[in-house]
């Protein structure tokens, strides 16, 4: 219950100052222009192809559209989510509240959960956002629903794994900056890393990028749902390892 | 010494520094190698030089409050990442997937799968690959999707490195990988493309009754079989046949006759016509129960296409023009390239499931013969409702575009016929039967004759729904009982955006919406300053 009440306010605490609602606007105006983009880019090739009639072309809302527009919105995310992540501990530290927050009746557990869940509810609004995307096409074409409820797993996840590994660093300072540019730092890292080998290699194996492309065509591996949940688990066990640190230091 | 264990802290960190480039070097080679494992024990080693010549503030340190709890914390976070690393390890061995998406990225084809939900007999396959290949891990992957539709699939991997005289029994000389598909005594191999359609082609080899011997017919200028390099060669649609249970094999009529062996006999757009004998000799074959695919281009060979009414199809003279110009979407802006949709073709074996266009080309008119007897015979693809078959082939569309109308009195006109499917019921009819042939009569020999071979080319080949045309008529000219092409999968979306949509995506995605946040941020503000 402690973990909904602290989850709670900081998701109020987020709309109710203006920064939360500028980031709204802005992922919402920066993606609208990616959207524009790719839904004119489709739909020129829908009309040179007439939608795959000859076979050889056969074009597709999900791969050609959603999946490049989703590639977008993960990238921004990436940016996005540390800096909401940044404030979640190294302001409390900043503004020395919390050890008030340390010492109620509430474990540590809870403290870590709540901030990250309040986080993710942002986030969350922040993706249903976009939702206008499919609805217009749903309205205009016939894209496919599987492969759009995947992608926003995809993205729902990768916005997740970003907010814990930012959850950490956030509780490592008082400085928000620096955890965000940290958190940026690594998260990048985590995405580009699976340039160096090809997919099945150890460094396709760590990086983000190579599993959220099945998901962004309608394809779920136990193996990518494991690797998301494995990220954010670990980060969130060694945020509440940090955490609980400041209890005996 | 005093001085040796102030700056001692800098064995530690050059210790730590060369315990990281020893993991980063095995995360990139795969192995530590010589150099690496000189770094880790250099590392070690300094690491120890610290702890001795600093002993009194390590052993200070260990025994604070804060490294007792820190390494607990240090130790269980640690297992926590082995916990995450080693379940994503498991899993990726033995990963499941679903496939939620429309367009099946992610689960066989519905050929694959029927292939394999229909397996009444073991299979076992030896994959040869080397440990941890790129081909190695694709096949692992295709191979889990086939088990999902069958028990009776077991799959062994095998590094030949590692196990070389297993690789030795196999005679296994291909470094890339190599596959063995056995079912009982019988066995098929693969050693070039191991990709779905692959495998599946080569588990239909491995259980087909017979392999099917096509009989290329040469001598005539016929377009080459074994040409895939150029455009106009045939060379891929044979190569996509050996890929299944077909040989094919070149042979001169004129000179050897037709082998009785033949499963079918296949005359590729002859620019020479044909000898009396020749005809005669595939009269004779047909009659016999045989079979053929005659493509046979406008403005050729005259003797033979006449000859061809004799199975009840009639070839006409002319050059088949659609005024639609459905060519263009495929950057072919000429009348005479004839597309054929799914609407315009027969329902029947070759046919029906095709669910594409067929770019057939540049083709005459070729029409079932009204009133015979002894045929069955079908029509299985017409032009568009405005195409005609062009008789004179001196005018010219480009010089005079208006004046390019149909001659009602003397073409045909309007759903023109373009291919014909034809079933000797009664070899009699053929005709010129010599007498020892008499008792070598067979009824169900059958023709399928098409007015171009364009279709069929490499070029064309794999566009629309050619390769599966092609297919089909092999299939059933042959009899053959693996299942036909199915056709391509799935259909593609479409959209059109015109201003009215395009307004509303622009308005919703980068005016209203964010306007709408941008005024509930100023909202807030001025809430905030009056509370």
């Amino acid at each position: 219950m402690a973990v909904l009440t602290i989850a709670a306010r900081e998701f109020r605490a987020t709309f109710n100052s203006t920064i939360g609602w500028l980031v709204l606007a802005a992922f919402l105006f920066l993606n609208g222009v990616f959207f524009l983009m790719w839904l004119t880019y489709f739909a020129e090739a829908s009309a040179q192809f007439s939608g795959g009639a000859y076979g050889d072309v056969q074009l597709l809302l999900s791969e050609q559209l959603f999946a490049p527009f989703y590639g977008n919105v993960a990238t921004i995310l990436l940016f996005i989510c540390p800096a909401l992540s940044m404030r979640m501990f190294a302001e409390e530290r900043s503004q020395r509240t919390l050890e008030l927050l340390l010492t109620s009746p509430i474990s540590t557990a809870e403290i870590v959960l709540g901030k990250f869940l309040g986080a993710l509810g942002f986030v969350t609004v922040l993706l249903a956002g976009l939702l206008y995307g499919p609805l217009l096409l749903w309205w205009w074409s016939t894209p496919d629903i599987g492969a759009l409820v995947t992608g926003n797993l995809a993205l729902f996840l990768v916005a997740a794994s970003t907010i814990a590994i930012g959850a950490l660093f956030s509780s490592f300072t008082d400085n928000q900056i620096t955890a965000l540019v940290v958190t940026v730092s690594v998260c990048l890292a985590l995405y580009i890393i699976g340039a160096v080998g090809d997919q099945d290699s150890i460094w396709g194996q760590i990086s983000i990028l190579s599993h959220i492309d099945d998901l962004f065509l309608g394809g779920i591996r136990l193996s990518d749902v494991s690797y998301f949940v494995g990220l954010i688990g670990v980060f969130l066990f060694a945020t509440h390892q940090k955490v609980e640190s400041y209890r005996w230091s | 010494m005093q001085f040796i264990s102030k700056w001692s802290w800098i064995f530690a960190v050059v210790g730590a520094f060369f315990g990281a480039i020893a993991v980063v070097l095995y995360m990139v080679i795969g192995e530590l190698g010589t150099v690496g494992t000189l770094l880790l024990v250099a590392g070690g080693s300094l690491f120890i030089a610290w702890a001795v010549f600093d002993k009194d503030n390590v052993q200070a340190g260990l025994s604070t409050k804060q490294f007792r709890y820190g390494s607990g914390s240090v130790v269980v976070t640690a297992l926590a990442i082995m916990l995450a690393v080693g379940t994503l390890v498991v899993t990726t061995r033995h990963d499941v997937s679903w496939d939620l998406g429309r367009a099946g990225r992610f689960s066989l084809s519905e050929m694959s799968a029927q292939t394999a939900q229909g397996l009444q007999e073991e299979v076992s396959v030896l994959a040869f690959f080397p440990e941890g290949s790129l081909d190695e891990q694709l096949f692992r992957r295709l191979m889990e999707s086939y088990q999902g539709e069958t028990d009776l699939l077991s799959v062994d991997f095998v590094d030949p490195d590692s196990s070389p005289i297993l690789a030795a029994d196999n005679d296994i000389t291909n470094a890339y990988g190599t596959v063995i598909l056995q079912a009982g005594n019988r066995s098929q191999r693969m050693e070039s493309e191991f990709g779905e359609e692959s495998f599946t082609n080569t588990l239909i080899r491995l259980f087909s009754a017979e392999d099917y011997r096509l009989c290329w017919s040469t001598g005539h200028l016929e377009i080459d079989p074994d040409d895939d390099q150029t455009a106009g060669g045939l060379g891929f649609a044979v190569l996509k046949l050996e890929g299944r249970n077909y040989s094919v094999t070149k042979s001169s009529i004129l000179t050897d006759g037709i082998d009785a062996a033949c499963d079918a006999v296949i005359v590729a757009a002859p620019q020479r016509d044909w000898e009396v004998a020749e005809r005669e000799a595939l009269a004779e074959y047909i009659a016999g129960g045989g079979k053929a695919l005659l493509m046979i281009e406008p403005r050729s060979v005259p003797e033979l296409s006449a000859d061809i009414e004799r199975y009840g199809v009639i070839l006409g003279n002319d050059l088949v023009q659609d005024p639609e110009v459905r060519g263009q979407a495929i950057d072919v802006a000429d009348k005479a390239f004839v597309i054929v949709l799914p609407e315009e073709m027969a329902l029947h074996p070759i046919t029906e499931q095709l669910n594409g266009p067929v770019l057939l080309g540049a083709s005459r008119t070729v029409a079932a013969a009204r009133g015979v007897q002894g045929y069955v015979l079908h029509e299985l693809m017409i032009g568009s409702d405005e195409s005609w078959g062009e008789t004179n082939f001196e005018r010219n569309p480009l010089e005079d575009p208006l004046a390019w109308q149909p001659n009602l009195d003397t073409e045909r006109v309007g759903s023109v016929p373009l291919m014909v499917a034809s079933i000797i019921a009664d070899p009699l009819v053929l005709g010129t039967v010599s007498p020892d042939m008499a008792g070598g009569l067979v009824p169900g020999g059958a023709v399928v004759v098409a007015g171009t071979a364009d279709f069929a080319r490499n070029d064309l080949y794999v566009r629309g729904a050619n390769q599966d045309l092609f297919e089909n008529i092999i299939g059933w000219l042959v009899d053959d009982e693996a299942p036909l092409a199915p056709g391509p999968s799935g259909e593609g979306d479409e959209l059109y955006l015109d201003f009215v949509r395009l307004s509303i995506a622009v308005l919703t995605a980068v005016i209203i919406l964010p306007g709408l946040a941008v005024l509930l941020a100023m909202i807030a503000a001025v809430r905030r300053r009056f509370q």
